[in-house]
């Protein structure tokens, strides 16, 4: 790990070092594109006002207009770039928010049970009817126990991982409710 | 002058009671485990106890959000010494010669080191604070429409420009940031924007379940994502810090606190950011270079000095502007406006009182910092071993109720759901979420600016490029657009390359 040049208090204008284009920036380029489109056309057709006396310079669909015309142009650059498949100057190369950002070490089977898991909280549990301590223990003992569920099976500790993601969600939900309802006073879906 | 003594005082002293202390001890440690944790960010824990603390009165609700994020970059620095790993972002500049200490059987002698580094950082930065902030905020009156407005896209460009590897794909997300902000009724006119007759809409997307959803789910799903496996802590030796470390790196400590506060007052210009730059500087002026990367002390206390004093200095510009210098600034801005506090120039003349009350939570959370740093240290490690499976569902547990106490509307929980999938999707090719924040936050006023600019005008152009300060503003901006496009780029490096060649020649 290396301090970026950008550090030696240029900002980004000293740096020469590039990177190639990732494939699916043509892809995400159309889509900014069409996205940027689509907002600026949504903006041109917006109430002007104009029986109000609002002049055209003043009207709400002004500043979204044309940031979507800004978006249109930077998905269109970013379109081109990623079809050419050229290197792109890069921006400052500090770690990012999120320090586990990085690419590469994240697994597919994982990613896809991550997100099950939240969109089936969210979307199939929370407000369809069941208690939201139960909905949360499910959540948080679900999460626990499948994500440790290879390593578990290799150490031959299942039913101790089991035992011990159940505690942890009994408590977290019991905790999480508790709190939220009886000291916040929040009616929980 | 003895004016802001008296109020800085009075805010110190209006502290002194046990539930504010609690809450400062009890925040900050809070923030400390949470920096601990790889992962999670200052960004996430501020915006989570956002909705955590939105019951509480807004005094109590703010120190407890200023002393999690002293507290979290201040945590982070823990992995970086003891595993090589930045528990934030902008801790991983210590990691260079931090760990390399620890392998020498120094982590405890490292770890004073960042205490007493951070908090040296941290009081330079609180004196900025109560110095600068009054007296930008006294300048910030003659600003106009036009002056705000260029500061907010300047906002928005620097932190594109700045938090990733492609400023393309920073500049996206920070338009994006800003258009998500002119969803619903619009600042001026009150009509519906791309609300498409949904009544949730019409009062725009909200934004503390948007913040969380950009920082904490989608963190929260990155972390899950990834395979976990339990540390090997290094062994810790005494943490004792030794002073003579830094007083006989006072230049180091003052040149770093001064680039961390510069770059912190900077609109959507991080913590990370601060440390790098301190770093380089360090290494620049040391008399041994050599020895950075390989357990330098000065590097150390140069990377920790930088961004704990950028955090003070980030909290300027949100106070006296309006116009937050970071990411988690941002977030406490936004958690500054729900509890009815307006930041901007107008707050020194409103509530004077509120810009020192800030001024002493920081003071409040150092002491924190000191004390946890000093006599908490080998049990606050044991957090290193908790596996990040137990701790990433209960966060995101914590997401949704958090989201969903606002207003009781599954609405909220659902915005945070989607723009967490979205921004989890987006970080892996690349995109980062800090300028998008910013633009969220700074949507509304950038808006209203441009087009009461526009009004005041008549509709002309031209103050907004022949003002001073609108000038300089729209220079950087432009520039900084510029001098991304490759040819151009290109065509000023030969430009400098041709001036400062023939001056070389020459001496």
């Amino acid at each position: 790990m290396t301090p970026p040049e950008s550090a030696s208090g240029h900002g980004g204008l000293t740096r020469a070092a590039r990177h190639p284009a990732q494939p699916a920036d043509f892809l995400f380029g159309l889509f900014w594109a069409v996205l940027g489109a689509s907002i600026a056309w949504g903006s041109w057709t917006m109430d002007r006002l104009e029986r109000q006396g609002v002049e055209p310079y003043a009207v709400p669909g002004l500043v979204p207009g044309l940031l979507g015309l800004i978006l249109l142009g930077f998905g269109v650059i970013l379109a081109l770039r990623g079809w050419r498949g050229r290197t792109a100057a890069q921006g400052e190369v500090a770690p990012s928010e999120g320090a586990s950002d990085a690419q590469g070490k994240a697994e597919p089977w994982r990613i896809g049970l991550a997100l099950l898991l939240v969109l089936g909280f969210v979307l199939g549990l929370l407000g369809q009817g069941p208690p939201f301590w139960l909905c949360a223990f499910l959540f948080v003992f679900l999460a626990i126990a499948l994500f440790e569920f290879p390593e578990r099976r290799a150490a031959g500790t299942l039913p101790r991982g089991l035992a011990l993601a159940f505690l942890v969600a009994a408590c977290a939900a019991a905790l999480v409710t508790f709190v939220f309802q009886e000291v916040f006073l929040v009616r929980l879906p | 002058m003895f004016e802001g003594l008296v109020l800085l005082g009075q805010s110190v002293l209006g502290f002194m009671d046990p539930t504010s202390l609690a809450y400062t001890f009890g925040a900050t440690l809070l923030g400390i485990l949470v920096g601990c944790m790889p992962g999670l960010s200052a960004t996430l824990a501020i915006s989570l106890l956002t909705t955590l603390t939105i019951k509480l009165p807004a005094h109590d609700a703010i120190l407890i959000l200023v002393c999690a994020y002293v507290g979290t970059i201040y945590g982070g620095s823990r992995t970086a010494i003891l595993l090589n790993i930045p528990g934030t972002a902008a801790n991983a500049a210590a990691c260079l010669d931090g760990y390399q200490l620890a392998r020498q059987g120094k982590a405890g002698r490292a770890m004073g080191i960042a205490t007493t580094g951070s908090v040296a950082g941290s009081i330079f930065g609180i004196l900025c604070l109560a110095t600068i902030t009054p007296w930008l905020a006294e300048k910030a009156l003659a600003f106009q429409s036009y002056e705000f407005f260029w500061l907010a896209l300047f906002g928005v460009m620097m932190s594109g420009s700045l938090t990733g590897e492609d400023p393309l794909k920073g500049w996206i997300m920070g338009m994006l940031g800003l258009f998500v902000a002119q969803i619903g009724q619009d600042g001026i006119h009150a009509l519906e924007r791309f609300s498409f007759g949904d009544p949730n809409l019409a009062g725009g997307l909200s934004l503390i379940p948007t913040l969380v959803g950009a920082f904490g789910a989608s963190e929260v799903l990155t972390v899950m994502s990834e395979r976990f496996s339990r540390p090997k802590v290094h062994a810790v030796d005494s943490i004792i810090p030794r002073f003579r470390d830094v007083i006989v790196h006072w230049k180091t400590v003052l040149r770093s606190g001064v680039i961390g506060v510069y770059i912190g007052i900077l609109p959507g210009v991080g913590e990370d950011m601060a440390a790098w730059s301190s770093y380089a500087a360090a290494k620049r002026a040391s008399k041994h270079p050599e020895e950075f990367g390989k357990g330098s002390v000065e590097g150390l206390i140069a990377a920790e000095t930088g961004d704990n004093a950028s955090i003070p200095g980030g909290i300027i510009p949100a106070l006296a502007l309006g116009i937050p210098g970071s990411a988690p600034a941002a977030v406490l801005l936004a958690a500054m406006i729900i509890h009815g506090v307006n930041p901007g120039p107008m707050l020194m003349i409103q509530h004077p009182q509120f810009v020192y009350d800030v001024v002493a939570m920081n003071l409040l959370a150092t002491i924190g910092m000191l004390f946890f740093g000093l006599f908490l240290v080998k049990p606050l490690l044991k957090v290193l071993l908790v596996p990040r499976t137990y701790i990433m569902p209960i966060v995101f547990l914590l997401c949704t109720v958090g989201s969903f106490a606002i207003a009781s509307r599954l609405f909220d929980v659902y915005t945070m759901l989607g723009i967490g999938v979205i921004g989890f999707l987006l970080r892996r090719f690349g995109y980062q979420m800090a300028p998008f924040v910013l633009g969220l936050v700074l949507g509304d006023l950038l808006d209203k600016s441009f087009r009461r600019g526009l009004v005041l005008s008549g509709g002309e152009l031209e103050p907004f490029f022949a003002r001073p300060i609108s000038g300089l503003l729209a220079a950087i901006v432009l520039l900084t657009l510029l001098l991304n496009i490759p040819p151009i780029y290109r065509l000023y490096e030969r430009a400098k390359l041709a001036v400062f060649g023939r001056f070389s020649r020459a001496a």
